[in-house]
């Protein structure tokens, strides 16, 4: 656990304009339940029309855009909605953002207290090698092309952390995850870790003694395919930025919006509006940077920095000697 | 703990469902005016370093502004990861319009 006031110091950026008085912070800071069951309801509705749509579309080649469509926005969906529970920002009723919690962080993959707490470190030490538990890659080490088409795709890392949640559930913890959980809490997190992998096994018996495949059709294939695309997006936050370095403004990017992307996305393109200040929910995060948008970088698009970040990796995997990479999840 | 009361502010410096921070002595605490009336408990987080007088009051509940764990105010009890640590409490009194606490 970090008890310095500097791990403090750095979510507050020096170089931000932080004139955000405390009036003004407390009324960005509240929450509601109608804005985010409102935009839950809105994800839910239309990635069921994408996913009719792609139902339909079986058997033609319109499955490819449908398929991308359906799983792109449900893997970005689950993946925000379970980022923003962590937060417990998403809705202000505590039992109603729980349940959420847990639902979508079963369909991402993840047990939720891990995640929560995986997650704070990651807040508490956002961008410093092996001390933010959320950091794939470092500048100090060679990433080659293989390395960084597993990661964007996403088939390693959901892999690892559903191997993780089997292990957390056979009470196996590592040292790094009880680096970041108090011990009082590996329990806990055993449990939530035997009720998510009973869960996963009934699904597959289930789908096993019924004949069905529609967990593969509507589920494991479409995450699979989606996954790259909000890996994508999960790769515009950080990745090669500024490490060990307490500022934001080095370590974090926000990127440009795109209001259909952002729908699923849950307002993340503001990431430094919302390391900046994690209290504040997803639906205000636009009157944040309206505050402190000034003192901010321009932001870029997805794929023009997704471009730079791979070219970024690959002029280091060309000039600097072969050394082992470490994924985030090696638990 | 010197067991004395300490006029930490007046009770019109805290708005309704909100919190105060105050120095004591080298010491950090936060005041919470509440539905339920004024508490006060240790001004840092019990999870990592941060001021709970940076926080939002939610009811009785603290909410630290770093992590989002909870607290319930009232009795200093952890409610919610990422804290599991309940925060320390003290007295507190209303006198003259200000609000003292025990420490």
């Amino acid at each position: 656990m970090a008890d310095t006031k500097e791990t403090a110091d750095r979510w507050v950026p020096p170089s931000v304009d932080t004139a955000v008085d405390r009036k003004t912070m407390k009324s960005l800071m509240r929450r509601n339940d109608s804005t985010g069951l409102f935009k839950f309801a809105l994800c839910v509705l239309s990635i069921g029309l994408y996913g009719w749509f792609y139902n339909l579309s079986w058997g033609t080649w319109f499955v490819v855009p449908t398929v991308i469509l359906f799983g792109g926005t449900m893997s970005l969906f689950v993946y925000s909605l379970s980022h923003e529970c962590a937060h417990g920002t998403a809705f202000k009723t505590r039992w109603l953002n729980e349940a959420m919690f847990w639902f979508s962080s079963m369909l991402f993959g993840q047990e939720p207290l891990y995640r929560r707490y995986s997650h704070a470190v990651h807040h508490t030490y956002t961008w410093f090698w092996e001390k933010d538990a959320q950091m794939p890659f470092t500048v100090r080490k060679k990433v080659g092309l293989f390395t960084y088409l597993r990661w964007y795709t996403g088939l390693e890392y959901h892999f690892l952390f559903v191997w993780l949640a089997v292990k957390h559930a056979l009470g196996r913890f590592t040292e790094r995850t009880r680096a970041f959980t108090p011990a009082a809490e590996l329990p806990k997190m055993r449990r939530n870790s035997i009720i998510f992998v009973a869960i996963w096994f009934s699904v597959a018996a289930l789908s096993i003694y019924f004949q069905s495949l529609a967990v593969v059709w509507f589920y494991i294939i479409p995450k699979v395919v989606g996954d790259m695309i909000s890996m994508t997006f999960i790769g515009t936050q950080h990745f090669e930025m500024g490490e060990d370095d307490l500022n934001l403004l080095h370590t974090t990017r926000s990127i440009k919006r795109n209001w259909f992307w952002d729908l699923y996305y849950w307002n993340m393109s503001y990431h430094i509006e919302h390391h900046y200040a994690p209290t504040v929910p997803f639906h205000a995060l636009p009157q944040l940077h309206e505050k402190i948008g000034r003192a901010l970088p321009e932001p870029e698009g997805v794929i023009p920095i997704t471009i730079d970040v791979y070219k970024a990796m690959r002029n280091r995997h060309l000039s600097v000697e072969a050394d082992a990479l470490r994924m985030p999840t090696n638990h | 703990m010197t067991n004395d009361w300490v006029l930490a502010c007046s009770a019109d410096d805290i708005d309704d469902e909100d919190v105060l921070g105050f120095e004591h002595a080298g010491f950090k605490y936060a005041i919470y005016n509440t539905p339920k009336g004024f508490f006060a408990t240790a001004g840092v987080c019990t999870h990592e370093y941060a001021l709970m007088e940076d926080g939002l009051v939610i009811g009785q509940v603290i909410e630290c502004p770093l992590h989002q764990g909870r607290f319930d105010v009232t009795s200093g009890k952890a409610l919610s990861a990422p804290a599991c640590i309940d925060l320390e409490t003290f007295p507190t009194r209303i006198e003259g319009g200000n609000v003292y606490i025990k420490i």
